[in-house]
């Protein structure tokens, strides 16, 4: 019951987590994730999807200790919030990198993951990560 | 204009031998002793888990039956935190078709035994299908919001402390009260993390509780002089800056503003303390510090109990404990023994006007109640 993740809800937004596709207004040309049909910043509804770049850096970000049901394996893990290179901000959990060495600044890129594994249905739920640039 | 005729409310805490309906009856009865009355035209509860953490729906239904009041109308009203503010706001308007409300806040969480199970629940506030399945948690949120205000403002871990220790120390006189203890800074330094760099003194444990008032368009001793309602953008990534609570500024200037009142007639302050930064947020949107200051006006004393403008004067969410979605019944509750001059051990001397905010997720609703006696 408290860690739920249905099918189909994982299955409808795929695509935009997959590929990062957001939001840009083409009102004021604010760019957001994840993707809606109105601006978060001026309120239109002038909306295009935008496949949003795949690297930015850290703007803030946590080592989670109390999962929710279903994390527990990956803990202590990241989450960031990272700006993009054209200014959208993403939620994201960090990896390939040891929490200590996180820091804010830090210039980040998007990688395709395993984001949890569900019990008793066994699916695999792939999604979006950020690791460090790989130079 | 509403009235409070009565208040009810039960000690915070794992009120392991009771149900949800157990919870409800008990601060209903009382608030009804309390109003010397047996009779009310609807019931409207608030609560913000019941589905996930009881898995019981319906729940206004069964607590009403359980009152024995099966006949009557009944609401369950559910935005998470603000859940009781927003059932305020919801039967200041009913007022005009029932003449008295039986206004019950409750939350049973200790019904959820493992920390991750409760920390899956108390994290279906975010948003699920696009933050909560990246492993994010509603403590994380908070933490990325401490993070960046310890930067934006330059400020330490230790800065956080003052607000968690001055709550405990409010508490210690309150009965109903869930953590009745001190704390020291250092204590709350070696607190463990929860999630960086957020720890567990920064936030309330998880609790049971029920608090109960009667409203009534007919006079009362407190009256609902004001009220203000407004939101803020509930995923984390649309905020285009994520410390901005300017809609607390807007809906405490609302409820002033209708009750006819400035700042300096208030004689204590209800925030809706659910972790340190939160709590700091609301005090600058609210005008009562600087941006950026809010913790060293609390390390000054200005806002003890016995200080320029109290804030929390029960303990807050922090130390009377965090009930979710019956936290706003309790500040309406309590605010009413303040105002009405019966709370012993802990009355603020001769209040006479007070505010109220009650915020739902990170302040994505916050309600403001002016009350006045």
């Amino acid at each position: 019951m408290y860690s739920w993740l249905s099918v189909p809800s994982y299955w409808r937004s795929r695509s935009r987590r997959y590929m990062l596709i957001g939001g840009k207004c083409n009102n004021c040309d604010y760019k957001f994730f994840p993707f809606r049909r109105t601006c978060p910043r001026c309120g239109s509804h002038l909306i295009s999807e935008e496949k949003l770049p795949r690297k930015g850096r850290v703007l803030d970000y946590t080592v989670v200790h109390n999962p929710p049901r279903g994390y527990e394996y990956y803990t202590p893990y990241v989450i960031a919030l990272v700006e993009l290179e054209n200014g959208a901000k993403v939620l994201t959990q960090l990896t390939d990198v040891d929490p200590e060495e996180v820091k804010e600044g830090m210039e980040v890129e998007m990688s395709l993951r395993i984001l949890r594994v569900c019990g008793e249905s066994g699916f695999i739920a792939y999604g979006y990560k950020f690791r460090p640039v790989v130079k | 204009m509403a009235s409070i005729l009565g208040a009810g409310l039960m000690k915070v805490s794992s009120h392991w031998n009771m149900s949800i309906e157990d919870l409800a009856f008990e601060a209903a009865e009382q608030a009804m002793r309390d109003a010397n009355t047996e009779k009310v035209d609807a019931i409207i509860v608030a609560n913000a888990f019941s589905g996930v953490a009881n898995g019981q729906e319906n729940l206004a239904a069964h607590i009403a039956s359980n009152l024995g009041m099966a006949r009557k109308p009944s609401f369950k009203i559910e935005l998470e935190g603000a859940s009781g503010g927003a059932a305020l706001v919801a039967a200041c308007s009913l007022l005009n078709r029932y003449d008295r409300i039986l206004l019950i806040g409750v939350e049973k969480l200790s019904d959820v035994t493992s920390l991750e199970d409760i920390s899956s629940v108390v994290s279906s506030s975010i948003n699920r299908e696009h933050e909560g399945i990246l492993g994010a948690t509603v403590y994380s949120h908070h933490a990325l919001m401490m993070r960046e205000y310890m930067r934006r403002y330059k400020l330490e871990e230790r800065d956080f402390g003052h607000f968690p220790i001055m709550m405990h120390e409010n508490a210690i006189n309150v009965p109903h009260a869930q953590l009745r203890f001190k704390v020291s800074m250092k204590e709350y330094i070696e607190s463990p993390y929860v999630s960086t760099p957020l720890k567990l003194m920064d936030i309330p444990s998880e609790a049971d509780g029920a608090a109960a008032i009667i409203l009534s368009r007919s006079d009362g001793p407190v009256k609902v002089a004001g009220i203000g309602f407004s939101g803020n953008e509930a995923i984390i990534t649309h905020r285009v800056d994520s410390l901005d609570l300017e809609n607390v500024t807007s809906a405490f200037n609302m409820a002033m503003q209708e009750a006819g009142i400035g700042i300096k007639d208030l004689d204590f302050i209800q925030i809706h303390d659910t972790s340190s930064v939160l709590a700091y947020l609301q005090i600058e949107s609210l005008g009562l510090s600087d941006k950026g200051k809010a913790a060293r006006d609390t390390e000054n004393g200005k806002f003890r109990r016995d200080g320029e403008i109290p804030i929390n004067p029960e303990g807050g969410m922090k130390a009377r404990g965090y009930p979710v979605g019956a936290s706003g019944i309790y500040q309406l509750a309590e605010s009413y023994m303040q105002l009405k001059g019966a709370a012993d051990g802990y009355q603020i001397q001769g209040a006479k006007n007070c505010a109220v905010v009650s915020l739902g997720g990170l302040a994505s609703s916050c309600i403001v109640a002016v009350l006045r006696r």
